[in-house]
Order: C-alpha cells, then structure tokens, then sequence
C-alpha cells in the first residue's frame, strides 16, 4: 500500500519542521532519519543562538534586545558576512519567517534566552535556545501532528519516473531489510557533508547523504567550495577532539583570548587588525592554518588560544552569563568537565587548537520555498546550499533549518495537491538494491572504514581551508581513483544484514565521494578567495565582474559544472555600480 | 588492553558475552573502543553514535554499574560494557530512544521490500 504524500529524509530542526508543517496540513507525511530522533542531526549540538532581528526579539518574543534592530539591518549583516555570494531572495524568507516560527516553540514550552551578539552582526540578535530541547519540542510538535517515523532508516536513492521524484530507497539498518518507499512529494533533510573531513565540530552522521541522493536524482549542487570550518577546538586529548569549548570560552563568549602561534606572536594583525580574535570565523580559520602552514605551529599542528594576559577572575565571569543556562559553577560544558583544563587556562597555559569542519554554506540549489531542479524533490536546512553565501553568521544556522524546513514542507503540500500518483519503476528498484546489496555479497575487497580515513585525508590535505589549484587537481585525481578502482571493491566483513555497521559505512563512503568530489570541484573553479573559500594562489577577492556562484551537476556518471549570477535584488557589494545602499521592497 | 561487551539478542534470541583484545586505547572513550572493535575486528559489532559530546546520550551503556554516555567517558583495560537497558536493546549495546511506538511507521507501507531473511541462511 503506497499512499504517503510527502516523505521527508532527516530529523533535524529541518525535517522535523517540513513534516510538521505537511501533517498538519492534512497531508499523509512520513519521515525517515539515519539515527533516532531527538538523538541525532546536527541541530543537537546547538548550544546557543538562533538568529532573529531586534525589534522581533523585543515585540514578538518579549526578550530583551535593541528595537532599533530590524529586518534591514539584519539582511545587510548577513549579506555583508556571506560576501555578498548569498541568494537575497533566501535570506528576505529567512529573516522574515523566523519571529513567528520561534513565537510558536516559545508557546509549545520552548526555553528561550536573551539574545547574543555573534561575531558579524552588528547587535545582539541570537536567542539562546538548546538544540536538545527544541529537538524535544519538534518531536512533540510531530508526534502530535500523526507523522509516522521509521528510525535508522539509512536513506540512499531517490527514484524516478520520467523525471519526475516518485520515491525513496534505503537500509531499514534495524531490521536489515533494504525498503523502497513510494511518496508524491520527498523533502530532504538531511544536513551537511562535515564527515569529508577528519575532525568534525558535527555529529558522525553528517556524511553528504542528501548531497549525493539528491545531485545522482538530477538535482544541481552550488556553492559547495564554501565549507566553513570553526576554528579553536580542542584536538588533544582524542576524547576532546573537536570539542569547541576553547572558542566558546573566548572569542564567542566576546572575551579577549589572544591567538598565538609558537613563538608567542599574535598574528590575527596580519588578517583583520580591527577585530583581531573577533573577525569572522572564516578569516581566523585562514589566519591559523597559514600559521601552521608556514612553521609556526604546535605539536598537535594547531596554534595557541592565551587568556594568559587575563586577571584570572575575568575568565570566571564568562561562567556567569554566556554559558548560564549551559555550564554549571564548576565548568561542566556539555558531557565534559573542563574544571581542569579551566585551573590550567587561569595559571597562564595556552591551550593548542585547531580547526574542525563545522558547516556546508553550500549545497542542493533550490528556489525561494525550497524547489529542487528536480519536480517533487525538495530540500531544506543545512543540506540547501545559497542563502550563506561564502560565510554564515553566527546563529543563522538556526534560522535557515527553522524556516527552510517550514518552507520546504508547505511547499510539497502544495505541489502533492496539483500532481498524481506516480509508481516506481520495479526495473529501478531492482537496480539500486543490487548496488545496495553488492558490498555484502563481495567475499573480499577494501574495507570501507579504509576508504573513509583516505578520502578524510585528501580532503583535508588538499581541499581544506587553504586551498591551491595543485592541491585541488591533486584531490580530483585521488577523488576519481577513489571512485574508480576502490568503491566497486568495497566489501563487509559479515553478510549480516541487521545493524551491520560496515554496511552502513560502505554506503557512506558513495555520500562523501560525491560531497567531496563537487567540494574539490567548485573550489577548483572559484579563482578567487572570497569568504570561508581561500586560494592560496588567488588570495584576493575579485570584485570586478558581475558575482556568480557555481553549479555542480552529475549526468551519466559525468560532472558538470557552470555558473549563474547571484540573485541580489537588493543589496550590491562595495566598489561594483552600487555602492552598499539597501533598496526596501 | 582487553574490554567485554554483552552482545545480542543473536540469531536464537540469545545475549551473550564477548572479549576483545585491543591495542592501547588510553585517552579514547568508550565510543571510540565500540568503533575500533566495529570496524578493525567485528563488524557486526553494533553502537550508537551521534553527536560525540554527551548532548544526544544516545551512545548510554551501563559501565561499572552505571549508566553513562559512552562518548565522554574514557576506555580502560577490563572494562565491561552492557547495555543501559534490556527493555530496549535494539542490537548489541544500541538501544530504542527514539520516538514512541505508535508513531512508527510500519514497513509494509513500503512498495518494494528485499527482506533480510531472503539471504540469510
């Protein structure tokens, strides 16, 4: 019996939202998720802020901002942030549609705090909100709504019928059961590619699979060059590694951490001498590799975060308001006691960091309400590249997942009401449960867990935050080899179906070939350095010509990419025909 | 170092206990020594991980009595790790916390199904 209208791919604050938003427009809404909800995606490790103007913080959300603050002058902070790359018509959705959304949380029980001032705006705009607890709340919102769940359900195709998106296959990894699902409309949600990269502020199951189901569907890719990586994380010891509390306790916390490199310099003058240790988190990311790059590293190939210039009772006030409702007195941050590592901060050590993959600003092109190229496929959340342009501010991460998701799934109601029911073709689904099926019916080959840490390595090696045009054609070459003489001698260990992990691990390494190989690809083609994307070999931005972004397509096992213009109707970068004015309307 | 883990329901249904000997794990946490035994000795090996930082505690085992966030707490030789609670094991030390049982989604709502049980044994 097939009769789902709208099935969504991801739990998120995304997918949990588009399938809030269709079940409770009477649409028959199904979500499939990798991991289980409320207990996984990305939107978990929010600890922190959700972007919304002033003057709605004050008059709808009843917390304490500045009125002055508008919609304005939010669109021109995070145009101004995304370097001018973003699709306008994106970020006017994004800003107008959060107030209400957050609004109904608020009613639904939703714990909300006085708004933040991330680095990039301009005043406090981000609300503090736990990422658990609005995961806890979604959850309520769409078990209350009548969606129907099936949890780690890997999902890895999207089927077509004459071009058109008709259904969704995948790895029922409880049962071990390979399920094809037929549905009027598919939404995914399934967040960023940040596993491309050996260390991850993300969680594990953030391995490109959106990316890759939706671009081998049809669907056009932009932007993907534009990864953007949090900079001050921890990397030793391994337990820590990629645990962003050095960066919170400075920088994003707005206290004065000085970044060192191991002569003891202060480089961050090189970069921006006005905000130093504030200047957005792409520019200081660029600034810590070149450090290490150049020889001015640590042990750990991370430079040094110094509170060391500090009275030590500075440090504690940072206890007191930023992490109020996240750190207890005694340091407890998120599952770790760093009551420890905080004596030895007060003593004057410099405490080594890094970089870590933290978010896609790119990813599957769509239109205003989340449209793929492709009819009846939509996407939304981290996993819809555009409205970040080449860098996202602070907390408009949550913004984007709350309002895309909202977006994406009123937007498939409307498309399931004007279309029927189309079938899947069983010739289809005989093809990708063979692909499915094959590392476990191969008796020897590579190991995927193999593969991953080679791909991991060529990534960060050469598609990382300092990039060239060798380096890149470098990754392209190791990319395709990868794809080519290693993924069709993928094999498991076990030919147990049933939570067999290796399974799903073989399957991932497809995701992050196609994530990585569109990354390498777009970064190739972008001669320029502009936001989170540095060439080496271009490391100014050029602002000469008219801004476009990049397009990556796959087509019979070819890529292709192409540009267009960047869609901005309102606002124009310094130095082109319009100087920065904003155009109401 | 060496760790046990109690494994299943198998094939009968059964739980059972299995040692593994490990290289040294010093400073990698309980999360790390599950993937390492899944991915360098048993596959089969099922475990939970998500968010690496003790937020979704969906990785929780019962180690030394107690229940715990496998991703933030450290390996040790002899360690002994459970499952947090037998009511809802899934496989292995992976257990149910996910949505309630009446939101599930039923399988045969599917249109096609290759089943497990074709090709096992």
């Amino acid at each position: 019996m097939s009769d789902i209208d709208v099935l969504v791919i991801g739990s998120g604050a995304a997918g949990l939202t588009a399938a809030v938003a269709a079940a409770e427009m009477g649409q028959k809404t199904v979500l499939l998720t990798k991991g289980q909800v409320a207990r996984s995606g990305a939107t978990a490790t929010i600890t922190g802020d959700i972007c919304v103007d002033g003057r709605t913080c004050v008059d709808l959300l009843g917390l304490k901002a500045d009125h002055q603050d508008t919609e304005d002058e939010f669109f021109e902070d995070t145009v101004m942030g995304g370097k001018f790359l973003n699709d306008q018509r994106l970020v006017e959705v994004m800003i107008s549609e959060i107030g209400p959304i957050l609004k109904r949380l608020k009613d639904n029980g939703l714990r909300m705090g006085d708004p933040i001032r991330g680095p990039g705006h301009r005043t406090a705009r981000g609300v503090w909100v736990s990422g658990m607890e609005l995961l806890q709340t979604l959850r309520k919102l769409v078990i209350r709504a009548g969606v129907k769940v099936r949890e780690e359900f890997f999902a890895t195709d999207v089927l077509l019928n004459d071009g058109v998106a008709v259904g969704v296959a995948g790895i029922d990894q409880r049962t071990g059961d390979i399920l094809c699902f037929e549905a009027k409309a598919i939404v995914i949600a399934t967040g960023g590619g940040m596993m491309i990269y050996p260390m991850q502020t993300a969680p594990e199951e953030l391995t490109g699979d959106g990316h890759s189901l939706a671009s081998r569907a049809g669907a056009q890719l932009i932007d993907m060059e534009m990864v953007q990586f949090l900079p001050c994380v921890l990397t030793d010891p391994p337990i820590w590694r990629g645990i962003q509390f050095p960066w919170l306790l400075g920088p994003q916390s707005g206290v004065r951490a000085w970044l060192l490199n191991r002569f003891g310099e202060r480089f961050m003058d090189k970069w921006d001498p006005v905000n130093m240790e504030f200047a957005t988190r792409d520019i200081i990311s660029i600034a810590c590799t070149k450090e290490v790059m150049e020889g001015r590293g640590g042990p750990n190939g991370g430079v040094f975060l110094s509170w060391a210039h500090l009275p030590s009772n500075i440090i504690d006030f940072s206890a007191e308001w930023y992490f109020r409702t996240h750190l207890s007195g005694d340091w407890q941050w998120e599952g770790f006691d760093f009551s420890n590592l905080v004596e030895e901060i007060k003593n004057g050590r410099a405490v080594e960091v890094n970089s870590a993959s933290h978010f896609f600003m790119g990813g599957v092109a769509t239109d205003l309400v989340g449209a793929t190229s492709v009819p009846g496929l939509f996407a939304a959340g981290e996993v819809a590249g555009g409205v970040h342009g080449a860098n996202r501010l602070s907390g408009n991460a949550g913004s984007q997942i709350l309002v895309q998701g909202q977006q994406a799934g009123k937007a498939a109601v409307a498309y399931v009401k004007k279309v029927d029911r189309r079938r899947v073709l069983p010739s289809d689904w005989e093809r990708v449960r063979e692909v499915l099926e094959t590392p476990l019916k191969r008796e020897s080959g590579i190991m995927p867990f193999e593969i991953k840490e080679e791909l991991q390595a060529i990534a960060n090696l050469k598609v990382g935050i300092v990039r060239t045009a060798d380096s890149l054609d470098e990754a392209l070459a190791g990319v395709r080899r990868l794809r080519s003489d290693v993924l069709s001698r993928l094999y498991c260990r076990s030919s147990e179906r049933r939570y067999n992990k290796e399974w799903a691990d073989a399957v991932e390494c497809r995701s992050l070939l196609d994530t990585l190989e569109a990354t390498t690809l777009c970064a190739l083609r972008r001669c320029e350095s502009r936001g989170a994307h540095y060439r080496d070999d271009f490391p100014g931005q050029n602002d000469s010509g008219k801004l476009w972004n990049g397009l990556v397509s796959f087509s019979e096992g070819e890529i292709n990419y192409t540009t267009r213009s960047v869609r901005s109707h309102r606002l124009s970068p310094p130095g082109s025909a319009n100087q920065i004015s904003i155009k109401k309307g | 170092m060496r760790a046990t883990l109690m494994r299943g329901p198998d094939r009968n249904g059964q739980f059972y206990r299995q040692t593994f000997e490990l290289p040294d794990l010093v400073g990698l946490s309980v999360s790390n020594l599950l993937q390492h035994i899944s991915r360098h000795i048993d596959g089969t090996v099922a475990y939970y991980l998500s968010c690496r930082r003790g937020l979704c505690a969906a990785c929780v085992v019962r180690v030394d009595g107690r229940n715990q966030k496998a991703c933030v707490i450290p390996a040790f030789d002899g360690i002994v790790i459970e499952q947090a609670n037998t009511k809802l094991i899934i496989k292995d030390t992976v257990i149910h916390l996910g949505m309630p049982r009446k939101s599930e989604l039923n399988p045969r709502n599917c249109a096609f199904r290759a089943a497990a049980s074709d090709d096992n044994d």
